[in-house]
């Protein structure tokens, strides 16, 4: 590994740099850098991040002794912004009364499509989106309830658990990190000729994730209605991953706003990785079925 | 009957901080003053700790400090049940136990004080931390008060220009807040005394924490943690500096007569992160059986830290740098920096970490921090694993064991020079 790039989100990212740049020598990656992430969406905010990228960017062609031109940032834009046209594309199949996909098989893309170079998944994604496309049978047939999860990053095991052994549920959407946040908003280079401030711009202005303040982060709640709305989702699994002190500060937050609108919502406690309580994931599918009837 | 027997012990009486009278009459007005607020048609503001309260003088608004208040609930030993509480409300055992114990006083008007006086505002800087954004946003939300947000960077180690300008502008906005939601003009030449005032109560508070550089030292960080109210609170006044100035002459004085904090301070130790505010005296006590002092501390000190960083001729353009470069806001080798250079300043023995469940951006990277100064001066320390508020995160048993094992280290390193 050449390098760690850790941006400054919460405390939790601040002291993992940190761990990064005390460990070992011979672990330690010859670069490793951080830089910070303001938590408001203003103008100041907007013009600092992007300056904040420019010496970001400044330092990787140091380090990497290679330069980085507007020419090539702009073709990299569009390639990303292609891969988010081809989630949102695939995210509108979810809306279906019989969504083609399921959670498990979404989560598969995004995991490839994380670990990707873009160009690539771009090429062998689209053929493939075009078939779900076609599709017109659901992907499950016997599912009774279309879950919405909110979070971070989740543990893999939630979506297995809500689809997987007769359950009798499909996830449509993810609020988290590991979901829609990830390309919900294309960077828009007509309102920004200059690149960095289309990145800064839409990076503080997409779906806020829980460590976001202010006029933006306060979306959250009105978002998370939408997205049920959009999605026809009958309810919401809220993954609380351990130790991500934003995302149980937001809980109530986004509880009241949910059962406002008589959306119910669940809480899971647990790590992104290792178990979760299925037991707590199935009694709440239970349940639904007893407010249904 | 029983207390008019009483009979003082002399030994104990002439250890005791005479100034502490004067700081309980003027925290007792201060919290007076804030709490008819309403009757004399004064503004409240609650501020974060960290936060710059200057402004908030200059335009004659009380500051008020839900942490302060959060450090009253820990004293008060009344923590624990308003955490349990704060848990029946939604929030999770593993958060901050200020901000969930000052969340559940709020509905209740709970706590020591019968709850904080309503805020008209509240300013948030979280150069302190991420959680102060998400409690604020729910007082904010509660009360239906206007929240200002000063976002500081992060500065592992670098300040750039780039921060400058950023938190610089954002203080304008502040100064314009503050004009909207006070209806009348900012006044930036009483800016300039107020901020002259707030650096001298923070060189005096300096010089008060530097009196323990003597040997035996007169005061101890457990002093440090009560008197650090007035900087906290009313940097930026007179009464501020007043106080120190009082408080200072009484630690030369006990230079002078050859009065130090404990009766026989034979080690001398550092402390590292908050207080355990239900648990100061059993440990003031618990040390000073062993001969131990605690004479310095990261925590007190954190209120002068930023001092090198600010010019009081030109308190407002100076400012945003001192507000972000606070202790809790830089990285880790620079805060092993810090406490190394303490670690000479205040010629210590040993360090006290406390590994605070409440508090991850101070708590997490302790043991990296614990390992470089071990490694740089040779000196043990202590990881005490407990939290400021919440009781029942301390478990007695263990921690005596851990201090006597630490002291028993202490004494033979001693034995050896």
């Amino acid at each position: 590994m050449d390098g760690v790039i850790i941006p400054h989100c919460c405390e939790c990212m601040r002291r993992l740099y940190d761990g990064w740049v005390e460990m070992n020598a011979s672990v330690k990656p010859q670069f490793a850098y951080q830089f910070s992430v303001p938590t408001v969406n203003t103008n100041l905010s907007v013009e600092y991040f992007s300056k904040t990228l420019n010496q970001f960017k400044e330092d990787i062609e140091k380090q990497f002794n290679k330069h980085i031109s507007d020419e090539s940032l702009i073709r990299s834009i569009k390639v990303y912004n292609k891969t988010r046209q081809l989630l949102n594309r695939l995210y509108e199949l979810r809306k279906r009364e019989k969504p083609s996909v399921s959670g498990f098989q979404v989560q598969e893309i995004l995991d490839i499509c994380m670990s990707t170079p873009k160009e690539k998944f771009n090429e062998y994604f689209e053929p493939y989106l075009q078939e779900l496309e076609m599709r017109e049978t659901g992907v499950f047939n016997d599912f009774r309830y279309r879950v919405l999860l909110y979070g971070g990053m989740y543990n893999p095991s939630i979506v297995k658990y809500i689809e997987g052994d007769g359950t009798g549920g499909i996830v449509i959407c993810e609020d988290a990190c590991h979901g829609y946040r990830y390309f919900d908003t294309e960077i828009n280079m007509e309102a920004d000729t200059e690149p960095m401030t289309a990145i800064s711009r839409r990076y503080l202005g997409k779906m806020p994730c829980a460590r976001m303040a202010g006029s933006h982060g306060e979306r959250t709640p009105d978002i998370v209605v939408k997205l049920v709305r959009e999605f026809r989702a009958d309810a919401v699994i809220y993954f609380a991953t351990k130790r991500c002190d934003n995302l149980f500060w937001e809980y109530q937050f986004v509880k009241d706003a949910l059962e406002k609108e008589n959306i119910p919502i669940k809480k899971i406690e647990g790590d992104i990785s290792g178990d979760i309580p299925q037991r707590e994931i199935r009694s709440f599918i239970e349940l639904l079925d007893f407010i249904e009837a | 009957m029983a207390e008019e027997m009483k009979v003082l012990d002399p030994e104990k009486e002439k250890r005791k901080i005479q100034s502490v009278k004067k700081m309980k009459e003027i925290m007792t007005a201060y919290y007076i003053e804030a709490k008819t607020a309403g009757e004399t048609g004064k503004k409240v503001a609650w501020i974060t700790s960290g936060g710059p309260v200057e402004p908030l003088i200059v335009m004659d608004v009380i500051p008020v400090y839900p942490e302060n208040h959060g450090a009253m609930i820990g004293a008060s030993r009344m923590g624990a049940a308003l955490y349990e509480k704060a848990e029946a409300m939604g929030y999770a055992s593993d958060l901050c136990s200020y901000a969930c114990s000052d969340i559940a006083c709020a509905p209740i008007n709970g706590g020591p004080i019968g709850g904080l006086p309503r805020p008209d505002m509240l300013i948030c800087c979280n150069n302190i931390c991420g959680t102060v954004l998400k409690w604020y946003e729910i007082q904010a939300r509660y009360f239906n008060v206007p929240l200002f947000i000063l976002d500081t960077p992060f500065c592992h180690t670098e300040y750039t220009r780039e921060m400058r300008k950023y938190v610089r502008r954002q203080i304008d906005e502040y100064l314009r807040f503050l004009e909207e939601h006070c209806g009348k003009k900012y006044d930036y030449d009483r800016m300039k005394e107020v901020g002259k005032l707030s650096v001298t109560g923070q060189k005096l508070w300096q010089a008060v924490l530097d009196t323990t550089m003597h040997k035996p030292a007169p005061m101890s960080a457990f002093d440090a943690f009560f008197h650090l109210a007035l900087i906290v609170t009313l940097r930026g006044t007179q009464q501020a500096v007043d106080y120190y100035e009082l408080l200072l002459a009484e630690m030369k004085k006990r230079i002078a007569d050859g009065i130090g904090a404990i009766p026989n301070e034979r080690y001398r130790l550092l402390w590292d992160n908050l207080p355990v505010w239900y648990r100061t005296k059993w440990l003031s006590e618990k040390f000073a059986a062993q001969d131990a002092c605690l004479v310095a501390d990261t925590y007190t000190s954190a209120w002068c830290g930023s001092l090198k960083y600010v010019d009081e001729n030109n308190f407002l353009e100076t400012m945003a740098e001192c507000y972000t470069r606070i202790y809790l806001n830089i990285g880790v080798d620079e805060m092993a920096r810090t406490v190394t250079a303490m670690v000479d300043k205040y010629d210590v023995d040993g360090i006290v970490m406390h590994s605070n469940r409440s508090c991850k951006p101070y708590s997490l990277g302790q043991y990296d921090i614990q390992r470089i100064v071990e490694k740089q001066k040779g000196i043990p320390s202590l990881m005490l694993e407990a939290d400021m508020t919440d009781e029942r995160k301390f478990s007695e048993s263990q921690i005596e064991t851990r201090i006597d094992a630490f002291i028993e280290i202490l004494q033979e390193k001693k034995r050896k020079t």
